[in-house]
């Protein structure tokens, strides 16, 4: 994203809070809670609602949760403010904060993101430097840690080009990198470990990326601080109860922190705009 | 093959050929076809799947791939092996290295290759085990295949059991009863015929074809033993002479077949025409001692039976057939004597041969009676019995018969072998088979050399090829000369020697073959006896006839004038003396005539003469004879152009002998009528004179030697008495009849009938006669006469000696004839129509051309004539008288004809007797001129010297016969002609070596000279012609 679009997009948004921010103003209106859909919709409802069940026990604030068919329509709604809260990746963070300037409350600090680079066990392949003009497989082109960042990384970092190949989901680099359709595909170690054994046997990492802060549960500013201190403090009650965390484990959110907006600092530094596929 | 087999193999074969078809055909075929199914679905699930690989394929989207892939693999349990290439073919699923393959192998791959917008992105490979997936298919139609083999199975053990049940084991039962029933079996059991279908059928029927047989079979043995007894009795009766035992064997065989207890069986005999009965065989149901020996001693011999008043004797009265089943009340019956024993039922049947009854059987009691069907049945054994019975009185017939024929036999050959003369039978071929004991002695032969032998053996070499060529001849229906009565020939004895026989052969007919029965007598006796008379005939005929001939020879002269006129006194005398000359002289000839006859040595010489022309010249000759009786002959002639095979001079002797007959009993001015007419196949000449017929009490000797009607006309009439036996000997020899019919009065007629070409049995080898034919005698002779009949006449008698006549009419005809035509003579008529002869006469004279010719007047008015013409200076040849003197015209003629050749003709006269000789040369000699030989030695002498024309040639010389040189002249002087004048008659043979015969005092003057006459100048034109 070019900066010239960031300014638009701040004065979009500021609009779009007025807009938004005053039915929210409105006592006791039900929140908006938008969801990455890192997972299919099912599952998303699967996790999300009893979180959010729980966060409503716990602060009296209805909260809908939204779905979106998809990446480009969830990043088209965040960045319309249709959220009153979402859950995003780190970089949609940074875009919905700089868009409608959506406020991180939440996030794991248990874990952080970063993506890999896997290649055959038996690929020659051994650095970023040799997949210069090669086809790596990545799930999605603005996938965080496992496209965006390393995309970045080959761009700006290394200086490299490569021949990138979408291939939908983080198993079908896996198998494109398993299947020699790909010298090398990039992924997270969590999907990794996930896949079955003679995959995750077949597949060697070649490279991490710097690790970023995971997944926030951002609020947008329309909201209130008030309310955004109280669910993000609900929230953080949340980690209490062992039910809950494993209801939060599901997010995955393994450790509930306060979140801040200087944590993504460094992947601001990335430079990832460039890579962003709109 | 059992029947088992044959029902259940179509079964067995169908089966098989169903499960073959099934097997190999039907389900291979389904097989293939699920198999492509099955390809087709997999392929057609395969391009589902790709279409739904494509998107992810495009993107990449290898998770979604592998997770379709997993689904599908897990979810179709069909699909072993399911692999995704890229299109550069490296493999995105499964991960290389392949999963390890499920058990169960892949026997099919499927490709299916993935397009997307025309361009391969990939390729899809199934494996699939398509046994497997086909073997869960097919297992229900293998399933279904074993029940249906089990279900074949089951049908044919189910049928085969039916079938054991209801067929097989049926006909096994039935095919060992039957062959019980074959075996003579009858009582043998069948199966049950309880179904209704052809197993049943089969059995019921045969069970009725069991009890059929088993009837037939007992009826056939009594036809057997029916049969046998007859055969039996037939060949016992062939072999046999014991009638009797037959008879009882007989009788015993018709009991058994009858089933009859007791019977006999009789021949029909009759006793003055009354029927009795004789038995031939009797049972012996004798019921005591009596009755015993009564049987004993006449059984054998045959009982008779007169009384037929009972029921054997109703069948032997009526003959018919005897039925009595009930005899005690039976009408017929006549009762039974005591003791006899019962009888409840009697059948007698009789043997017919034709309509008599010639015998009968009878039985009795047979168990419930007897019936037209036994009648029937034995109807082959009445006929054999009828037959013997027939055959036996023959036998008796044939053996009287028999002994009848040995008696008359042995008579016959006692007859046979006692006759005097020899009986020779031979067959056609000449083998002897029969030589009496006459001929035994004749040819000093045995029988036994002979018979066998060929006839031929008995004849001497010369004649026996003649004998069997007359056989042959006769054989092959030739004349038969031999045949008949009275033929003589030569036999040879066993030692050599010769001797004549007479035989006469017979043949006869012995059924189909034919025989000859030869008689044969020795005659050597007789020949001795024959050869005395002949000595004695030619003897006297030569002692008698030579001094005859003299006198008639000598009168005849005198007589005629030739040799000077006659004191007017002499002349009567002279007359007298040639005539009883000439009586004597017909005396002796018929005499000789009558001898030869009746030794049977008449020679004919035999040839066919035309009838009325025979007839005329012997009217002719005989004329002036009738003529001087003051009888006229009158000839009509019934049958123009018929011929005759006669003896001419025989004949004309017959003729002239009837005419003769006729002439003398004529009366004065009377007619004689000779006719001739067809009749019967042959020819009648018939003479009839008006004179006073032959009484009565003659006609039985008529034609009887030295018989003449009136002894007191003997001498008036003249005749010697024998011309009619001669003339009937004649005519019989040619075959022919001599009759006569005579009206007491009113005249006699003489009729001889002869065959047409009549045949003589006794007819020698002809004598060609040298008949001069008109190309050898050139002569013409013109004969000037207007009266046609007397110009025929002429003309006639003029041709037979062989001249050529012209007859003119006329004078004028005359003079046309003379210019254009040579003549050697002519004879004038001085009667003309248009002038008168004399004037002719001088006419001719003056003619350069025809003065020398030389005239003979033939004229009724000759002597007046005569007289006027006498002064000239004219050659008259003769004068000639009507009726014209045939002799003495011929010689009138010949002496003109004569004349043209320069010297007289030369005659050597071979007479040893002066006398004749003097005769001869007078008659001949103002002819010709003659000379005289008295031997053989002179003759040849003369012959040998001189030139001579003719021989006049006597046998009787003194050194030797005549005919001695016969042969020297024929081979020294071939052509010259020769005259045998003897007194003996000459045989045929030796006339043939000569021109002509003539015998002494049969020959009168004329003849002489006429014969002369003609033998030379035949020779003299052959000479001419030369």
């Amino acid at each position: 994203m070019k900066i010239h679009y960031l300014k638009m997009l701040r004065a979009v948004s500021i609009v779009l809070v007025i807009c938004v921010a005053a039915p929210v103003s409105a006592a006791g209106e039900t929140l908006r809670f938008g969801v990455v859909p890192q997972f299919d919709a099912r599952k998303t409802r699967m996790v999300w609602q009893p979180i959010l069940q729980s966060l409503e026990e716990q602060t009296g604030i209805k909260f809908e949760l939204v779905g979106s068919p998809g990446i480009p329509e969830f990043e088209k709604q965040l960045m319309a403010g249709d959220f009153d809260l979402a859950y995003m990746n780190p970089y949609h963070l940074l875009k919905a904060n700089e868009a409608q300037g959506y406020i991180p409350l939440v996030r794991d600090i248990g874990r952080t993101l970063f993506g890999i680079i896997v290649t055959r066990k038996d690929s020659s392949i051994r650095t970023i430097h040799d997949l210069d003009g090669k086809t790596v497989a990545f799930p999605a082109p603005n996938a965080l840690g496992a496209a965006l960042i390393p995309r970045a990384e080959f761009g700006e970092s290394y200086k490299i080009n490569i021949q990138p190949a979408y291939v939908k989901s983080h198993s079908s680099v896996y198998l494109n990198v398993v299947t020699g359709q790909a010298a090398a595909g990039g992924g997270v170690q969590k999907t990794l470990q996930s896949q079955p054994e003679n995959i995750r046997n077949a597949l060697r990492v070649i490279y991490k990326t710097p690790q970023v802060a995971p997944h926030p549960v951002a609020a947008h500013p329309r909201i209130g601080e008030e309310t955004w201190s109280k669910i993000s403090k609900a929230f953080l009650q949340l980690g209490d109860t062992q039910a809950d965390r494993e209801l939060l484990a599901r997010i995955p959110m393994k450790q509930a922190g306060q979140a801040s907006l200087d944590d993504y600092e460094p992947l601001r530094q990335m430079g990832l705009d460039k890579y962003y596929v709109h | 093959m059992g029947l088992r087999s044959k029902l259940l193999a179509p079964l067995v074969f169908l089966g098989v050929i169903f499960a073959a078809i099934l097997h190999l055909f039907w389900l291979p075929q389904y097989v293939a076809s699920e198999t492509l199914d099955l390809q087709n679905r997999e392929l057609a699930m395969m391009e589902v799947v790709a279409t739904a690989l494509i998107p992810p394929l495009l993107s990449g989207d290898l998770a979604q791939i592998h997770r379709t892939l997993d689904q599908l693999q897990q979810r179709e349990n069909n699909w072993n092996t399911l692999r995704l290439k890229a299109a550069d073919g490296s493999s995105l699923y499964p991960i290389v290295p392949l999963s390890p393959t499920p058990p169960g192998h892949n026997n099919e791959w499927l490709t299916l290759p993935i397009d997307f917008d025309g361009q391969q992105i990939g390729t899809l490979d199934l494996g699939i085990d398509i046994n497997a997936m086909l073997a869960r298919q097919l297992a229900p139609i293998r399933f279904l295949e074993l029940l249906l083999l089990a279900l074949l199975l089951g049908i044919i053990v189910l049928a085969a059991a039916l079938q054991d049940r209801w067929i097989r084991r049926p006909l096994k039962k039935l095919a060992d009863a039957t062959s019980h029933i074959a075996n003579g079996n009858y009582k043998t059991k069948l199966p049950k015929a309880s179904a209704r279908d052809e197993v049943g059928k089969l059995i019921t029927t045969i069970d009725s074809m069991r009890s059929g047989l088993a009837n037939r079979e007992t009826s056939l043995s009594k036809q057997h033993a029916l049969v046998s007894a007859i055969s039996a009795a037939q060949s016992r009766f062939i072999r046999d002479a014991d009638v009797m035992a037959l008879f009882d064997k007989l009788l015993t065989d018709i009991l058994s077949i009858s089933d009859s207890e007791y019977g006999f069986i009789g021949e029909v005999l009759y006793r003055d025409d009354t029927p009795y009965l004789k038995t031939l065989s009797i049972s012996n149901i004798a019921w005591d001692a009596e009755s015993q020996k009564f049987y004993a001693e006449h059984a054998p011999q045959g009982l008779e039976f007169s009384n037929l008043d009972s029921l054997f004797g109703a069948a032997i009265k009526n003959g018919t057939t005897v039925i009595a089943n009930d005899p005690a009340t039976d009408p017929r019956s006549n009762g039974l004597p005591d003791g006899h024993p019962p009888l409840d039922a009697f059948l007698g049947i009789p043997f017919y041969r034709g309509d008599k009854v010639i015998g009968m059987f009878g039985i009795a009691n047979r168990a419930n009676g007897y019936d037209q069907a036994l009648i029937d049945f034995l109807a082959p054994i009445t006929a054999t019995c009828t037959q013997i019975v027939e055959a036996l009185k023959a036998d008796r017939q044939r053996e009287q018969a028999e002994q009848q024929l040995r008696e008359r036999e042995t008579r016959m050959r006692t007859i046979f072998e006692n006759v005097v003369d020899g009986i020779i039978t031979t067959n056609q071929k000449g083998v002897i088979e029969t030589f009496n004991h006459a001929a035994e002695n004749m040819f000093g032969y045995a029988a036994a050399d002979v018979v066998g032998k060929n006839v031929s053996m008995l004849t001497p070499m010369g004649h026996r090829h003649q004998h069997d060529a007359y056989i042959k001849d006769y054989l092959k229906g030739r004349e038969s000369k031999i045949m008949g009565a009275g033929r003589e020939v030569e036999g040879i004895r066993k030692d050599g020697s010769a001797f004549p026989v007479d035989i006469a052969i017979t043949e006869m007919w012995i059924g189909e073959d034919r025989y000859f029965c030869s008689i044969m007598r020795d005659i050597t006796d007789r020949k001795k006896v024959d050869r005395m008379k002949n000595e004695f005939v030619s003897t006297v005929s030569h002692e008698l006839r030579t001094p005859l001939t003299s006198i008639r020879g000598a009168l005849g002269l005198v007589g005629s004038g030739k040799v000077g006129e006659l004191p007017a006194k002499a002349q009567p005398l002279v007359d007298i003396a040639v005539k009883n000359c000439d009586r004597l002289i017909r005396l002796i000839n018929d005499i000789l005539d009558i001898e030869k006859i009746e030794a049977n040595k008449m020679e004919f010489d035999v040839q066919s003469h035309d009838l009325v022309s025979l007839v005329n010249n012997a009217a002719e000759v005989n004329r002036v004879y009738a003529t001087e009786h003051g009888a006229n002959i009158v000839v009509s002639n019934g049958t123009p152009d018929v011929m005759v095979m006669v003896d001419e001079d025989r004949f004309t002797q017959v003729m002239t002998n009837l005419i003769s007959n006729a002439a003398k009993y004529s009366p004065e001015g009377g007619t004689i009528r000779i006719a001739t007419q067809s009749r019967n196949g042959g020819v009648r000449v018939s003479v009839s004179d008006e004179g006073p017929g032959i009484p009565e009490e003659f006609h039985k000797d008529i034609f009887s030697k030295f018989s003449q009607a009136d002894g007191s006309d003997t001498r008036k009439r003249g005749g010697s008495g024998l011309g009619l036996s001669i003339t009937r000997a004649i005519i019989e020899n040619h075959g022919g009849q001599v009759s006569f019919e005579t009206q007491d009065g009113k005249g006699t007629t003489f009729h001889v009938d002869l065959p047409e070409q009549a045949q003589t049995i006794a007819a020698a080898d002809s004598k060609t006669e040298q008949q001069p034919g008109p190309g050898i005698m050139t002569a013409r002779i013109l004969v000037c006469e207007d009266d046609a009949d007397v110009a025929h006449l002429l003309r006639l008698l003029l041709q037979a000696h062989g001249y050529v006549i012209d007859v003119a009419h006329s004078v004028g005809e005359a003079k046309a004839l003379l210019a254009t035509h040579e003549y050697a003579a002519m004879t004038l008529d001085l009667i003309l129509p248009d002038q008168s002869g004399i004037d002719l006469f001088h006419d001719i004279r003056q003619n350069d051309k025809t003065r020398d010719l030389p005239v003979i007047v033939v004229s009724a008015v000759a002597d007046r004539e005569a007289r006027q013409l006498s002064g000239d200076a004219i050659q008259v040849v003769d004068w000639i008288g009507k009726p014209v003197d045939e002799h003495r015209l011929i010689s009138a003629v010949a002496r003109s004809t004569r004349q043209s050749p320069a010297a007289p003709l030369h005659i050597l006269h071979i007479e040893d007797e002066s006398d004749v000789h003097e005769i001869v040369s007078n008659i001949l000699g103002g002819t010709y001129k003659v000379s005289n030989a008295r031997t053989l030695a002179e003759a040849r002498q003369m012959l040998a010297g001189e030139h001579i024309d003719l021989v006049i040639l006597d046998l009787g010389l003194p050194d030797g016969s005549g005919l001695l040189l016969l042969p020297e002249l024929a081979e020294n002087t071939p052509d010259l002609p020769v005259v045998l004048f003897s007194a003996a008659d000459v045989d045929a043979k030796t006339a043939s070596g000569v021109t002509a015969t003539l015998v002494k005092s049969k020959t009168t003057n004329d003849i002489l000279i006429d014969t002369i006459h003609k033998t030379i100048t035949s020779h003299a034109g052959l000479a001419k012609e030369a």
